[in-house]
């Protein structure tokens, strides 16, 4: 497992708009955090600023296309392309979604849901050994938004992410505004989901703000700012973790970095483990 | 096959149909087979938008979006990236509108840049220093991310016109080259014997052949095999 960190560090998503801001090395975060798909390639101006960026920020690699829970095992190129990366930028974690993106060589580009069963449990460990394995370094995998649950799940979302942690080693990415998504669209607690997550495995956060859908679900779109519902939800995991890594993840109608930042400040007044100046 | 893996490809087929009802009886909320079928359809049109630009703007959002849903429906995504989504979506487009042939070839230039941008970086040409190296028989080849692109019509200046100046498209038969400069995915339009010296070597041939069938003088294939090395734009085969 991925040790504990000495201290919470606080960053943003490296996304194109805010590119030339992060090549200045002036930007007041602890860390960055790049989709690794968009920095697997051979070379150009997406390969050149990460190693321009990671002289000035430790950066995480946060995958959308491993597809953890795809039934017929990983994609062995895309875990040693993606080794290549890991081992160019020497970052801090990697880690993907307990999700699935697609089987038979497909691709959907899309998280879909699995099914909290005894057999999908197994299907993931054996995932995450290989990934692991192909990697050389242990992953972080992040909590879902799910629109739906599947009447073959056994176990709630909480005790699969539990077993997936006692069993493989791995550690947790919580997704904050996940939690929130999905506890809205299932008509369920959110505060006593986090009962039941083994939170010293947690290693980092994400908050981010979804939009509302149709029939009343909330989607999770990353276009909109951290809601007063998740900065609750936030400030109680924040009770319960330790040191984490914490971020904003805006992925889409991207505001000017001065509004991320304030989001960042806020998110900072939540540390509970203050390190002495 | 595991209950899992059948579960995977059903939702897989039905995700790809745009039609997930046949696994209602198997969720809970069968609301949220919505998300999921709008999702994927959205992902793939929004990943054509962004690797065709110029094509989009073109044929405007509603017949672009009309094709690119088609093109989903008969070619997924096999690629762990959304933008390698697409390479064949200038063929899809050249049999889609045959009659309309500048808009394959725009898209064809759209993608040629695009897999410009993100291609190795042009290497100095430090093989071409080497003494005494057998330029008749050298066979070349265009380096990574370089393309070389046979045009029926005026896709090319259309390219550069499209959103801000009115143009028509016209025959204007010829080849255009893609190639990265630095960061920038460039073109240029070539005109004439550079044109066939160039595509004559991306299809194999021996340089000095090649360079007795284009019909230039030595003088002139002198400045474009400089030109090409100092952009990094041919390396050996092999």
């Amino acid at each position: 497992m991925i040790p504990p960190l000495p201290h919470s560090l606080y960053g943003l998503g490296l996304r194109r708009p805010h590119h030339e801001a992060f090549l200045t090395g002036t930007v007041p975060v602890d860390f960055v955090e790049v989709i690794s798909e968009n920095f697997m390639v051979d070379g150009g101006r997406p390969a050149n600023v990460l190693m321009q960026v990671r002289r000035h920020h430790d950066v995480a690699l946060h995958g959308v296309s491993m597809s953890l829970g795809t039934a017929t095992g990983l994609d062995n190129a895309y875990l040693a392309r993606l080794r290549r990366l890991a081992d160019a930028v020497d970052p801090l974690w990697v880690s993907d979604h307990l999700a699935w993106t697609g089987i038979d060589g497909v691709n959907s580009h899309d998280l879909l849901p699995l099914p909290y069963s005894e057999e999908a449990l197994a299907i993931v460990c054996r995932n995450i050994d290989q990934a692991q394995d192909a990697l050389g370094r242990p992953l972080l995998v992040e909590n879902p938004s799910t629109y739906l649950d599947f009447h073959a799940s056994c176990m709630a979302e909480w005790e699969f992410l539990s077993a997936l942690v006692e069993r493989t080693g791995c550690g947790l990415l919580l997704d904050v505004n996940n939690i929130h998504v999905s506890a809205h669209n299932h008509g369920r607690d959110p505060f006593g989901w986090l009962d039941g997550i083994p939170w010293h495995a947690v290693r980092q956060l994400h908050l981010a703000g979804p939009s509302e859908g149709a029939d009343g679900l909330l989607i999770d779109t990353h276009d909109t700012p951290v809601p007063d519902m998740v900065w609750d939800l936030y400030a109680e995991v924040r009770r319960r973790a330790g040191p984490v890594a914490v971020m904003i993840e805006r992925d889409d109608d991207i505001p000017p970095l001065t509004d991320l930042l304030a989001e960042l400040a806020r998110a900072r007044l939540a540390e509970p483990h203050p390190v002495a100046p | 096959m595991t209950g899992l893996a059948q579960l995977q490809r059903q939702f897989q087929a039905g995700l790809m149909a745009g039609d997930l009802a046949g696994l209602t009886h198997a969720v809970r909320r069968p609301g949220g087979l919505a998300v999921h079928c709008y999702t994927a359809r959205a992902v793939l049109v929004e990943a054509l938008a962004d690797n065709f630009p110029k094509t989009l703007h073109w044929l405007g959002g509603d017949d672009f979006t009309r094709l690119a849903l088609d093109y989903i429906a008969i070619s997924p995504s096999s690629s762990w990236t959304l933008a390698d989504y697409g390479d064949d979506f200038p063929d899809y487009l050249r049999r889609q509108l045959p009659d309309d042939r500048e808009v394959a070839e725009l898209a064809a230039l759209d993608w040629a840049l695009r897999c410009a941008f993100g291609a190795a970086d042009p290497q100095p040409a430090h093989w071409a220093e080497a003494p005494g190296i057998d330029w008749d028989g050298l066979r070349l080849k265009l380096a990574p991310g370089a393309s070389l692109l046979a045009f029926a019509s005026n896709a090319d200046a259309i390219w550069a016109a499209v959103p801000d100046l009115p143009i028509t498209p016209v025959a204007t038969p010829g080849r255009v080259l893609v190639w990265r400069d630095g960061p920038e995915p460039r073109f240029r339009r070539l005109h004439g014997a550079e044109g066939d010296l160039l595509a004559a070597m991306a299809a194999g041939q021996r340089f000095g052949p090649a360079c007795d069938a284009c019909g230039a003088d030595s003088l002139e294939i002198g400045g474009w095999l400089q030109n090409w090395l100092n952009a990094g734009l041919v390396v050996p085969r092999g």
